[in-house]
């Protein structure tokens, strides 16, 4: 579905290429057009106030420059909802990941897993919650920035160039090869954050297969016009911008923005799930560190689990020997542990330690 | 003439005087003791922090601002140049070498020399300046940053990956140990002669802990002779 201009200058999508998407919009120039400098701002009281104006001015200027001059291509080639998608897609590994370490900020590790009858209801409930919070960052400042990084790279072309990719993107093979990446890239990014689906998946690749049918069965000229665009000098340019450049940049903004989700709105993400799922393990004030192994000659193998941002970081290893200075003080708080166990290890606030959670 | 030179001359006195006005607020040691758990000075007394704003015409911000902890501002000392010099001190006889490399932490080259922060199982608190003395407490937990003193307790430092900690209250969880770089003492264990009391001599001056519930508490009676 074609973009809309509201009477503000937004720019609106109801469907993402043919209502898979409940809402995703993006706002245009006209949210930019919001923070320009007020005119009485420039009878600046101090020098300094003047400069940081001006700054402020030249940023904006400069934004709705590239916007102005990145406007026909990307709204002919629907840019700003494939860039949504192939950064939906660049973090589909961060979100699992997410997943699984925000569950375990829920509810300490060791006390439950991907083996927990509950884990998987409460994984399906946190992503619903960061889905739908995410949903409301693409509606603000994530979408600004999606917008930022389109005009910015798009309208890299030569005036001509950008012709000649609006007038393959306008043409009859043009947009229902357009239709079909479209589709393509919806189907790979199903379930992902940043857009909640209104389809069933099968109906996503459905739909996705009927635009492989309409590109494949396109008139000769229509396919020869498809080939040759994309062999072009012009298209060879825009797929990398698309894919090596766009996909990267929003990738990396959204990876970023889930975390910031997180760390914003967790607690109430938290209170969420456990609505959800009220018999997932209760929470915890103890911090969960690690595993101890008691070795058969006593030695302890101490493993302390470093995550940092929702993200495994790295594992300290350390071994202490039984005449060792620390070593009564780690095994006092093993309660029980003898030659050839190996304890979870938590830590309370008061810094005491123990194996329960 | 005259009268034009005379406007002159009073408005130069003027800008010079508000100049020197403001040039010596700016520049004196204002006292951010406050509320702070500040730690003993070797006196006797405890130290007091004081901050000051001076001009730097390079700086991105027009100033640059100094910290300095002791009994005034101007014959302190800057904290983070003491925590440094106390790290450093472990550094040069092995001791954080012994810790492993901090995850995540990359280097950092400090104008002299590249350093690797260090994840050490231990907080670090400075509980006497003047001779130094830092209190070290075991916990695992300070290998991944959990728990710690409230930041405006803290001391940052790039040789480890957690910010030193100074006062007198110390949670009363780990075995203690303490060093101090002015008397060349490594890491030792806090001498206790009960579970719940403990002393540490270092240039005839005594530190003594007590144990008051889930806390210590630092004292400095006097000589210790």
């Amino acid at each position: 579905m074609n973009p809309k201009t509201n009477a503000h200058g937004w720019r609106w999508w109801y469907g993402c290429g043919g209502d898979l998407c409940r809402s995703v919009f993006i706002r245009g120039s006209a949210r930019l057009s919001r923070v320009q400098p007020r005119p009485e701002s420039f009878g600046a009281r101090s020098r300094r106030a003047s400069v940081a104006l001006a700054l402020l001015f030249a940023t904006v200027v400069r934004a709705d420059y590239l916007g102005e001059r990145a406007a026909p291509l990307v709204e002919a080639s629907h840019a700003e909802i494939r860039a949504v998608y192939l950064g939906r897609w660049m973090a589909r590994r961060r979100w699992d990941e997410i997943l699984d370490e925000a569950l375990y900020a829920i509810a300490p590790k060791g006390r439950w897993g991907p083996e927990h009858p509950a884990w998987p209801a409460a994984r399906v409930a946190l992503a619903d919650a960061l889905r739908q919070a995410s949903v409301e960052k693409l509606r603000g400042e994530t979408g600004t920035w999606i917008r930022h990084v389109v005009d910015e790279h798009y309208s890299s072309l030569e005036p001509a160039e950008s012709a000649q990719a609006v007038a393959f993107y306008e043409s009859p093979g043009g947009r229902v090869f357009r239709d079909f990446r479209e589709h393509v890239l919806a189907e790979a990014s199903y379930g992902l954050p940043f857009v909640i689906e209104t389809e069933s998946h099968a109906a996503v690749t459905q739909a996705m297969e009927a635009a492989r049918e309409r590109l494949l069965n396109l008139p000769d000229e229509q396919t020869q016009a498809v080939y040759d665009f994309n062999h072009s000098k012009v298209g060879d340019l825009l797929l990398g911008i698309e894919n090596n450049i766009v996909a990267d940049v929003i990738g990396n903004i959204m990876r970023s923005e889930l975390e910031g989700i997180l760390n914003e709105h967790g607690s109430e993400i938290a209170r969420t799930v456990r609505a959800a799922v009220p018999d997932m393990p209760p929470p915890s004030d103890k911090a969960y560190l690690g595993t101890v192994t008691m070795r058969p000659d006593r030695f302890l193998d101490v493993a302390i689990e470093y995550h940092e941002g929702y993200r495994w970081a790295g594992t300290y290893r350390l071994t202490y020997a039984p005449g060792d200075a620390h070593w009564q003080e780690v095994v006092d708080g093993l309660a029980g542990i003898g030659p050839g166990d190996t304890r979870f290890l938590y830590r309370d606030p008061a810094g005491r330690l123990s194996t329960t959670p | 003439m005259r009268r034009a030179l005379y406007a002159g001359l009073a408005a130069g006195v003027v800008a010079v005087g508000a100049w020197a006005l403001i040039g010596a607020r700016v520049m004196a040691w204002n006292d951010a003791t406050g509320e702070l758990d500040m730690p003993w000075l070797g006196n006797g007394a405890r130290a007091r922090l004081f901050t000051k704003q001076s001009t730097c015409l390079m700086c991105p911000t027009g100033y640059t601002y100094h910290r300095s902890w002791g009994r005034s501002g101007r014959s302190g000392q800057e904290p983070y140049d003491m925590v440094d010099g106390a790290l450093r001190f472990l550094q040069q006889r092995g001791v954080l070498d012994g810790w492993p490399e901090a995850i995540a932490e990359g280097t950092v080259y400090d104008g002299r020399e590249t350093i690797t922060p260090r994840a050490a199982p231990y907080r670090f608190t400075v509980v006497m300046i003047e001779p130094t003395v830092i209190v070290m407490r075991f916990d695992l937990g300070a290998l991944i940053k959990v728990g710690g003193a409230e930041a405006d307790q803290t001391i940052g430092t790039p040789r480890l990956n957690q910010a030193v900690e100074f006062g007198t209250r110390l949670p009363a969880s780990g075995t203690l140990l303490w060093f101090s770089p002015d008397t060349a003492q490594l890491p030792a264990p806090v001498p206790l002669s009960t579970p719940e009391h403990g002393e540490i001599v270092v240039k005839n001056l005594r530190l003594v802990l007590d144990r008051h519930g889930d806390e210590w508490t630092v004292a400095r009676p006097g000589p210790a002779n």
